[in-house]
């Protein structure tokens, strides 16, 4: 668990451009993307500071 | 036509050719004339350590370890400062330099000191240590000689100079040999004087004492006073030689112990920095450095032993009847061996005694603690079975008069004079042996360097070789008219009347014909290697490739180039291909390949630059080369690619400000740097969709040559795999997964008979190399890409029959992989691979990177926002190996390049690093959605399949300061923007003015492929 864990900012990075490209806008599309990368990477943060020592 | 340039009549191609040749031919003239020839003298010498004659001569000497080769150190004891000007004086080189530079030379010479002061002797001295330095060189080969030699403008100096470096060399090395054996002597001399002063001092002692006795005691006091009086310490004294014997053993039981406590402690101390303390190998040599701390069995044993001997000897003092000590003492040793064989039980209390039982026996020293007493053939009382009884028990010992009645004094004085007389023949002893060295070590250098190849004065010169010179000068100036013939008969743009060229044109051919012309020459003339007065031409033809041809061909070579090229450490440094030179040219610095130091730069950095040049100076002279039918890039992918740009720079003033290192930074940050100004020239480069299917062939026949490649040296290269790990390099994985993954997609988004045959006659070729070059990561690319592209795709039946086949096959393949997971059978290899990706415990690369990415989280946690910023090494709080022996930089670029640039950048800084892909990749995802051309499709999902790869390589093994990244990932983010905007993906504000004759003016989505550029469209 605690590898896959530490794998999903792979799959953040290549999923969330992938999912918001299907907003009707580009533009908006794009904002979305960037924003939820964001928030991914800050929310992988936190995860790695709380969860993985309790999966180790 | 170009700002700047105007057209004017030119003269006749032809007349300017034949002038180019006649000019080359002129050159080649002058400089045959001008030039000053070269001499080459060099001598070789023989060095070999000669161990015969010191080992005859003192045969119980062991073989001297460590010592140093003949040839040791040979270039930096010749070219001292101190040698050079040593030989500068004694070959008169001052007065000689004058003479022997050419004419040319000369003349300049004067010039400078007519315009400048002239140069003081000091200066021209040291001016003539450099040159010195520069052409005089001292090679030790591995093959046990020293070669010296020179090349200088004068035969007969060229000659001096070798012969007196030569002469200086075996000078030092003599010196060097020689010189530490006096010095070893003198300081012994020194000690024996020393001891002598000490022996005189006790022997006055002894005498004060006397003079206290009562006179009728005096002469027998004197007549058992002992006198050194011969040269062996046995006869003189047997129990005082077993003493200083055994004092001996112990001090060599004790240096020797104190050696070995040291080496376990540097051995303690070198895990501790690589280990944690909890680690069996730090555990292991703590407790062998404890041991050192136990008492040692033999060491007690000896400090017993000497401990009885000094009683034994002080209680053989003072037993011994005074008559026997004084008629030993004044005996001759052959007459002490004769008449006395008395016993000494080595190691044992009890003193002398004589046996009462036998009338007249001698006395003896003997076992005075537990020993059985027993009586020898001479009827002597001797006390022996002593646990501690061994060889040494039993040693003969002259007969001790009894002293008992001296007073202690005396006995005293007695005893100092003693050990001082020892000491004092101990270091003659020594003295003796170093004389003997010396005498053996001069006889022996005689014979330790034997000149082989004696310095002569050579009869012609090494440069320039007339021959040479004009042969080459004629086929440069056929190649250079021939060149200035083409390049002036053909102008940039077709017109009516006189052909005509532009000045700037006219100019380019010039400047590059006289300096391919000059430097050719020169390098005819003066390279030691004639074939490299070729590189000019080639470096000449390839810059005005580069500058001529359209961006996207020369980059598409360029990406070629660094796909197919080895760099240095490829191959585990065990096999390089024949264009391994081009390789390392283009990978690393140039400084490194070629001898200028200020090339400190790779050469890809030195094509970027160009290719950059070119594509800004055609975008503001308004060629249309790269631009005419170009879709325009989508800005914000160009303003992401600037976005991720200022981050760098923010992370690096960050790091910078902690006290980060600068050399450090351009480690991690140069090819980060050129992936995202790569994208910018891709961009620049591709015009759009039509270009693509080139980008795609040159990539799939990267992958292909690397593949073959790989199976290549696999199979040639007869070496384990665990000295062979790699068969071409960790990055070419990125390159096989991505061309697999292309031949994938295009065969699931355009099925047909041309992809699928593509797929099965190339797959297995990749899937050799993949298995060939021995990295389990490329797999786990491929399965990781496929399953991103499979959730791409749309619902179709294929989509919900593999579906199907895998809910019911999901069973089978758990049972497979219980089945196998502990398993060592080759039916269960892909288990086998999948645990050593999964499970910690599977191997020790597996475990490293499981503490590297523990370390990098912990960073992560002290400085979440913005991170360490670059320059700076990430902390270790648990200790993992210590690789720098192999990778200095271990510390600074980690193999996890995610979570290394999460630690580096913080959660900001690597959201904004990464932007560039994540504009990418929703612009490949969005043109994916906007288009039905299978083609087109098939480009997009490629593009997500190559990011996905990197992102893995990134993850497993560093993809973020690799080539290979850069090369793969820039050209598919370039493509991915070019199809947004061919597809309508994302609309353009505004058009450039430069594009409004594009023919492809249309921004709207097509809804189909009908007037989209077919990407099979040839460039």
């Amino acid at each position: 668990m605690a590898k896959l864990l530490l794998v999903a900012v792979v799959f953040g990075i290549v999923a969330i451009p992938i999912v918001t490209s299907r907003d009707p806008s580009a533009a908006r599309g794009l904002r979305k993307a960037l924003a939820l990368t964001a928030a991914f990477n800050a929310a992988y943060y936190l995860a790695l500071r709380f969860v993985l020592p309790r999966l180790y | 036509m170009p700002a700047g340039s105007s057209q004017t009549p030119s003269r006749s191609p032809f007349r300017l050719a034949a002038g180019v040749f006649l000019a080359v031919q002129a050159l080649v003239a002058v400089t045959l004339l001008a030039m000053p020839s070269t001499w080459h003298v060099e001598a070789v010498l023989l060095a070999e350590p000669h161990l015969r004659m010191p080992a005859l001569v003192n045969p119980d000497r062991g073989r001297a370890q460590g010592g140093e080769a003949p040839g040791w150190a040979a270039a930096d004891l010749v070219l001292s400062r101190r040698n050079l000007l040593s030989i500068i004086q004694e070959t008169d080189l001052l007065s000689r330099w004058e003479k022997d530079r050419g004419f040319v030379l000369r003349a300049v010479d004067r010039l400078r000191s007519a315009r400048g002061p002239i140069p003081m002797l000091d200066d021209r001295r040291d001016q003539l240590v450099e040159i010195l330095r520069k052409r005089l060189y001292v090679k030790a080969l591995p093959e046990g000689t020293v070669a010296i030699g020179i090349d200088w403008p004068s035969a007969r100096t060229a000659f001096v100079l070798v012969e007196a470096a030569q002469q200086k060399f075996l000078e030092t090395r003599r010196a060097r040999e020689v010189q530490p054996v006096d010095e070893v002597i003198a300081i012994l001399e020194r000690r024996a004087a020393e001891s002598g002063d000490a022996v005189t001092a006790a022997r006055a002692e002894l005498v004060r004492e006397e003079a206290l006795l009562p006179p009728a005691l005096r002469g027998e006091a004197r007549r058992t006073r002992p006198v050194l009086r011969t040269a062996s310490p046995t006869a003189a004294d047997p129990l005082a030689a077993a003493l200083a014997s055994a004092r001996a053993d112990l001090d060599r039981l004790e240096t020797s112990r104190a050696a070995r406590r040291k080496d376990a402690e540097a051995r303690l101390s070198t895990l501790r920095t690589v280990y944690s303390d909890r680690h069996p190998s730090v555990l292991a040599a703590q407790d062998a450095f404890a041991s050192w701390d136990e008492p040692d069995p033999q060491e007690g044993a000896l400090r017993r032993r000497i401990r009885d001997l000094e009683t034994g000897h002080l209680a053989g003092d003072t037993s011994a009847s005074e008559d026997e000590a004084a008629e030993e003492a004044m005996a001759t040793p052959a007459e002490a061996e004769d008449t006395q064989r008395p016993l000494v039980a080595a190691g044992l209390r009890g003193g002398v005694q004589r046996d009462p039982r036998v009338p007249g026996a001698r006395p003896r020293i003997a076992n005075g603690i537990d020993g059985r007493e027993r009586t020898d053939a001479d009827g002597v009382l001797v006390r022996s079975g002593s646990s501690r009884a061994g060889p040494m028990d039993e040693v003969p010992l002259p007969a001790i008069r009894d002293r008992r009645a001296d007073p202690p004094g005396l006995v005293a004085a007695r005893g100092r004079l003693h050990i001082v007389a020892l000491e004092q023949e101990r270091i003659l002893r020594r003295i003796e042996a170093a004389r003997i060295e010396a005498d053996v070590v001069r006889a022996a250098f005689a014979y330790r360097y034997m000149i082989v190849v004696p310095a002569e004065v050579p009869v012609e010169p090494v440069r320039p070789r007339p021959l040479v010179v004009v042969l080459g000068g004629i086929l440069c100036g056929v190649v250079l008219g021939a060149f200035t013939f083409l390049a002036t008969s053909r102008a940039p743009s077709p017109g009516t009347g006189p052909v005509t060229v532009s000045r700037t044109r006219r100019l380019g051919v010039a400047a590059i014909t006289g300096g391919v012309a000059v430097s050719t020459v020169l390098l005819l003339a003066n390279a030691a290697n004639p074939l490299i007065a070729v590189a000019p031409t080639l470096l000449a033809a390839a810059a005005w490739w580069l500058v001529t041809a359209p961006l996207r061909q020369s980059t598409l070579v360029l990406l070629f180039s660094m796909l197919v090229l080895d760099a240095p450490g490829d191959s585990s440094g065990r096999w390089q291909s024949p264009w391994h030179l081009l390789g390392h040219l283009l990978n690393s610095n140039l400084n490194l390949t070629l001898p200028v130091p200020a090339l400190r730069f790779a050469g890809v950095d030195a094509i970027f630059a160009l290719l950059a040049a070119v594509a800004v100076g055609r975008r503001m002279a308004g060629k249309g080369v790269d631009t005419d039918g170009s879709w325009p890039a989508p800005a914000p992918l160009v303003g992401a690619v600037f976005v991720s740009l200022g981050a760098m720079a923010v992370l690096v003033a960050t790091g910078m400000a902690q006290g980060g290192d600068l050399g450090q930074v351009l480690w991690q940050c140069h090819v980060p740097a050129m992936l995202l100004a790569m994208v910018l020239l891709f961009l620049a480069a591709l015009r759009g969709p039509r270009d693509l299917a080139p980008l795609a062939r040159t990539v799939v026949a990267a992958a292909l040559v690397k593949a073959c490649l790989a199976v290549w040296v696999r199979v040639t290269v007869a070496l384990p795999v665990e000295s062979l790990p790699t068969a071409t390099s960790h990055a070419d994985s990125m390159l096989f997964a991505s061309s697999a993954c292309l031949l994938v997609v295009m065969a699931v988004e355009a099925p047909g008979r041309r992809t699928f045959g593509r797929l099965l006659l190339l797959s297995p070729i990749l899937i050799a190399g993949m298995v060939a070059n021995n990295r389990r990561l490329v797999w786990v690319e491929i399965v990781a890409a496929l399953v991103v592209v499979y959730f791409m795709l749309p619902r179709s039946r294929a989509k919900r029959t593999i579906q199907r086949g895998l809910v019911l096959a999901a069973p089978v393949l758990l049972l497979y992989m219980v089945a196998g997971w502990n398993s060592g059978s080759r039916v269960f290899a892909p288990v086998a691979k999948v645990r050593s990706v999964v499970d910690s415990k599977s191997d020790r690369s597996t475990e490293e990177r499981d503490v590297e990415n523990y370390n990098l989280v912990k960073n992560l946690q002290d400085n979440p926002f913005l991170g360490m910023g670059f320059g700076r090494e990430y902390v270790q709080y648990t200790r993992g190996d210590d690789i720098s022996h192999l990778f200095a930089q271990w510390r600074f670029i980690p193999h996890n390049s995610l979570l290394g640039l999460l630690a580096f950048g913080g959660v900001l800084g690597f959201t904004t690093l990464f932007a560039f892909l994540t504009v990418g990749l929703y612009l490949a995802a969005r043109a994916y959605r906007a288009t039905a051309d299978p083609l087109l499709r098939s480009a997009c999902l490629t593009v997500v399949s190559v990011a996905v790869v990197f992102l893995i390589q990134a993850y497993g093994d560093m993809a973020i300061v690799s080539w290979h990244g850069v090369f793969l990932l820039a050209p598919a983010l370039a493509a991915a923007g070019k199809l947004a905007s061919a597809r309508g993906a994302w609309r353009q504000r505004a058009r450039r003015p430069s594009d409004q004759g594009s023919p492809v003016p249309s921004l709207h989505p097509l809804p189909s492929s009908a007037s989209v550029p077919s990407p099979s469209t040839r460039p």
